[in-house]
């Protein structure tokens, strides 16, 4: 799988936000950066379909949102139906570096506690 | 007012000083006073100058109202529209002065005979004019000139008391116009069920409708004027952003922020908002308008929540599926074994037997040879020898001891495999003998087992308890196949030991399994009972060994099943049964021991 052959197919270029992903043995991680806006947070969750879609067996998936400075409730969306896709095919989901204010809004909606997540060097 | 006629020193206006007289009156008049009533006196005036029996002023107000005044009543008359233009219209032709009758005034029935008007003044379409009438004979020329003279110096007056009408009237229905539009406006911003704010280039709130205060909890306006926007964000951070952006493009659209009411909770907010620049470039005001979505999200997040409750019910229901049938192939293949050795059994208690039979019958022959030995027939003994008999039976015991040896131990194992899947007995709960069960296990396992480690056995005095034997055979093994694997994974030179301790406390049995072996890591000891969790390589296990060994335990037996290890020192099992067996159905355990024939 290449992941920025999916990245340039389903991401439009943002301004106030980006996308990079690496692969390695383990699988797949993604790196958000910016504004999870309305536009950016619909192409987020194409892209994480697509990606899910394409992890073999059980390699993990895993979403660094260090970088994160907006989190609109599409954004949460987006991240909400990838955990309820990888659940369905019983594929390991992480969240990463996660900042006070963006983990503050999972918590609001008490959704916090379905997501898993790694440390900075998991 | 009283009607007085002219007194003899008065002058008539045909002459000089009558006329400088009159004006001078009617200047008075209409400099005292600046409201309509002025014509009447004027008209009076008038009327009273030029000593007619009837006068009348023709005007228009600023309001495009048609008016008479009549010398002699108190209060101007407002006409329709052609009504007046008919009276206006007798005095006609572009002439300022002119000369008519009879006529009579509108309401009036008495004609005059002789009228004469002056038209005053000209404004647009419209004109003013004074009309006066007598019966006692036609104006002169003298009159006729005396009242253009009149006309000369009053229709000035009345013009620009017109034109000064019109102003004021137009000035009053803008300011009307004006203070509608604002009302409007106020009613848009007060009335607005979302909240519209403005705010300083340092984003203090400078203004807000009730609906600010309202959406966030405080009684006034005021516990939100002069405070900083950011002050009501739950992360102020989220404002900076907000601000930062609305700084470089001079507008933010549907900006979604979580706020915080006075009472503590949060509620989700969106925000379009735009800014007022100031010529230098800099933000003079911010204006936004705040909506309360929160019914929205929350609405959302139930999807997500319920969708997401589905996923992992379903996920964990996949795997107690595949749980239940590892159960349930395990349990064939425990009757299957038992069938296997079933079959074997038989011919294996013939062969015993037969063995038996023949060890007895040799016996005989070898007696009979030890006879035949003793007589010194030399043909006998060259056959002997050649037979090798002496060989033969100093061989058949060794044959005979071994064979014994053999069907005793195949017997073992058979004995163990049925005892192991105990497939005779019902699948229910019955008396269970531990030790008995550990053995049992040992000899199925022994293949696993013997080349890695050596086995140390400290049995206490067990009472029977109630169990489902095969399961708890199945859990020994699996612990003890475990173990074996680990140590031989090692590839040490030298066997390790297991020790297997059992003992009774109480109203439990608990059972130990240590090995020597690597141990497990303290990172993955919690998950080593998680189904699908193995350390092994893909195709060398499922890793549902343990959950299925945790389920029987726990959820079957009501008993315990933990682990200890360090690693480099190797790991050992705990297991805890009640001799009572697990609660019956309906209370506490949720197992279903006692409630009948119920397959594993």
């Amino acid at each position: 799988m290449d992941v920025n052959e999916g990245i340039a197919r389903y991401f439009a270029k943002y301004p106030t936000g980006t996308i990079r992903g690496t692969e390695d043995e383990m699988g797949l991680t993604l790196f958000v950066t910016g504004s999870m806006d309305l536009n950016f947070s619909q192409d987020l969750q194409n892209l994480l379909s697509w990606s899910i879609g394409q992890l073999e067996g059980q390699k993990r998936l895993i979403i660094d949102l260090d970088k994160v400075n907006y989190l609109s409730s599409t954004g949460v969306g987006a991240l909400s139906n990838a955990l309820i896709e990888a659940r369905k095919r019983n594929l390991p989901l992480f969240l990463r570096n996660m900042q006070p204010r963006i983990r503050s809004v999972f918590e609001l909606l008490g959704l916090m506690n379905f997501f898993d997540e790694i440390g900075p060097n998991g | 007012m009283a009607e007085t006629g002219p007194r003899e020193d008065e002058r008539h206006p045909d002459d000089l000083i009558g006329m400088l007289t009159l004006s001078a009156n009617l200047g008075r008049i209409y400099a005292q006073d600046e409201s309509e009533k002025a014509n009447i006196s004027a008209i009076d005036t008038m009327r009273h100058s030029f000593r007619a029996d009837a006068a009348a002023l023709f005007y228009m107000t600023g309001e495009k109202d048609f008016r008479v005044c009549l010398a002699g009543t108190d209060f101007p008359i407002s006409l329709p529209e052609k009504r007046w233009t008919l009276c206006v219209e007798t005095h006609s032709g572009d002439a300022s002065i002119a000369r008519f009758g009879p006529w009579s005034l509108p309401g009036i029935e008495k004609p005059l005979s002789d009228w004469i008007s002056a038209r005053l003044y000209t404004s647009g379409s419209s004109s003013g004019f004074v009309f006066l009438g007598k019966d006692s004979g036609p104006w002169t020329e003298k009159e006729s000139a005396a009242l253009a003279s009149i006309r000369t110096i009053i229709a000035p007056i009345i013009e620009i008391r017109f034109q000064r009408d019109a102003e004021e009237h137009k000035r009053r229905e803008a300011e009307l116009l004006l203070s509608r539009n604002e009302s409007r406006l106020r009613d848009l911003f007060e009335g607005s069920r979302d909240m519209i704010y403005t705010a300083d280039a340092g984003d203090s709130i400078t203004s807000v409708n009730m609906s600010g205060p309202n959406l966030l909890g405080y009684p006034t306006k005021s516990d939100l004027i002069g405070k900083p926007f950011g002050s009501f964000a739950l992360n102020p951070s989220d404002r900076s952003l907000f601000l930062e952006r609305i700084a470089k493009d001079g507008y933010v659209d549907d900006y979604e922020i979580v706020l915080t009411k006075r009472d503590g909770t949060t509620i989700f907010c969106l925000e379009t908002a735009h800014t007022l620049k100031n010529p230098s470039g800099g933000i003079r005001e911010l204006q936004g308008i705040v909506k309360d979505i929160t019914q929205r999200i929350e609405a959302e997040r139930d999807l997500w929540r319920t969708n997401l409750q589905l996923a992992e019910a379903n996920l964990k229901l996949q795997k107690t599926q595949v749980l239940m049938v590892q159960h349930e192939k395990l349990a064939s293949i425990g009757q299957l074994a038992a069938g296997v050795a079933h079959e074997i059994n038989n011919p294996l208690g013939f062969l015993i037997s037969n063995g038996k039979s023949l060890e007895k019958y040799f016996g005989k022959i070898r007696a009979a040879w030890t006879a035949a030995s003793a007589s010194p027939d030399p043909a006998l003994s060259e056959f002997m020898v050649k037979a090798n008999l002496a060989g033969i039976f100093s061989d058949a015991d060794a044959i005979f001891a071994e064979s014994r040896d053999g069907f005793e131990r195949i017997r073992k194992i058979v004995l163990g495999l049925k005892d192991f899947s105990r497939v005779d007995r019902s699948g229910d709960f019955d008396s269970y003998d531990v030790n008995a069960g550990i053995e049992s296990t040992l000899v199925v396992a022994w293949n696993e087992i013997k080349y890695v480690s050596e086995i140390r056995k400290k049995f206490g005095a067990l009472p029977l308890i109630k169990a489902r034997g095969s399961e708890v055979n199945q859990v020994l093994l699996n612990i003890l196949v475990n173990a074996a694997q680990a140590m031989g994974g090692l590839g040490r030179s030298e066997k390790g030991v297991i020790d297997i301790e059992t003992r009774a406390e109480a109203d439990k049995v608990i059972i130990s399994i240590r090995d020597d072996g690597p141990g497990i890591p303290e990172n993955i000891r919690n998950k080593i009972f998680d189904p699908f969790f193995t350390t092994k390589e893909p195709g060398k296990g499922t890793g549902l060994g343990l959950s299925i060994s945790y389920d029987i335990i726990v959820n079957k037996h009501a008993g315990s099943l933990w682990v200890e290890s360090e690693p480099g020192q190797g790991t050992t099992f705990y297991i805890v049964l009640p001799v009572a067996g697990p609660p019956p159905a309906g209370s506490d355990a949720g197992s279903d021991a006692g409630t009948g024939p119920v397959s594993a």
